[in-house]
């Protein structure tokens, strides 16, 4: 079990430096000249790792709150993919993108901070039950 | 409660509240720029920029507070990198034409911008302890 807990929290560490990456693409194709598809196509591909990261939480035993957490990212970054498509008819609600942005890193990196953490805390077994005999034999 | 304890109080207060205010000034900031770049204003009103410059002064006058306010170590430290970050920020684009490159962390940067205010304006609003004024939050 203990290895789905390491692996929750790589996939979710991973998720924050792909975010921080599709940022600085989003900086490229401002400033640079790069390519406004490189974003775009890492976006998609990057939408893929909270999925990930929440298909984890139960194998991981992350707990409720972080599974909520984990569902939440997934929506948010639903969200964030989705927003340009309103650039035509409700440019005003595509421009929320950015805006969007913010709320990903902070959900992203809150959620990789506790599953570090809980990666770093071992799994306690729960103790199996003694039977009589071994109790009277101790006394 | 003596009067240097209650200008150290209320300056704590303002400490907290210009951080809110920078950070709700950020988000208001990067929908500017989403504004921009989804075409609903043009580039050339520069109200992302002037927008910037408007709500720049509260990052030297966070440090100010944060002295002040004899927050933690910590935290005058978060408040003297925000300046500096913040300072790096408005900088960053002029470098567009010789240093594209550099001017494309303009936008990670605001990344960190973002996340050094909102440290601190999640910091406690009471003044801190004279215990924990030397160590970490």
């Amino acid at each position: 079990m203990q290895i789905f807990r390491y692996l929750f929290a790589a996939v979710s560490v991973l998720f924050v430096a792909g975010v921080v990456f599709q940022v600085f693409l989003a900086g490229m194709f401002l400033f640079a000249g790069g390519e406004q598809t490189t974003h775009i196509d890492f976006g998609y591909t990057l939408e893929l790792v909270p999925v990930l990261a929440l298909l984890l939480v139960w194998p991981a035993r992350a707990g409720r709150r972080l599974g909520w957490m984990s569902a939440a990212l997934v929506v948010v970054v639903i969200v964030q993919v989705s927003l340009p498509y309103f650039k035509a008819e409700l440019p005003i609600v595509a421009a929320l993108h950015p805006v969007n942005a913010l709320l990903v890193l902070w959900l992203s990196v809150r959620v990789a901070q506790e599953a570090v953490a809980l990666a770093r805390k071992p799994i306690v077994q729960a103790a199996p039950e003694r039977a009589p005999a071994a109790i009277g034999q101790e006394s | 409660m003596s009067s240097g304890d209650r200008l150290t109080g209320y300056a704590r207060l303002a400490f907290v509240a210009t951080a809110r205010v920078f950070v709700v000034c950020l988000v208001i900031q990067l929908f500017l720029v989403g504004l921009d770049v989804f075409g609903v204003i043009g580039t050339e009103n520069g109200i992302h920029r002037e927008f910037a410059y408007a709500y720049g002064w509260l990052a030297p006058l966070l440090v100010l507070l944060a002295g002040v306010s004899q927050a933690p170590r910590r935290q005058v430290q978060l408040a003297a990198m925000l300046l500096v970050l913040f300072a790096v920020q408005t900088y960053l684009p002029s470098l567009a034409k010789e240093l594209p490159l550099l001017a494309a962390i303009h936008s990670v940067n605001a990344l960190a911008v973002f996340w050094l205010a909102l440290t601190l304006a999640r910091a406690p609003s009471r003044p801190v302890e004279p215990s924990n004024s030397s160590g970490g939050t």
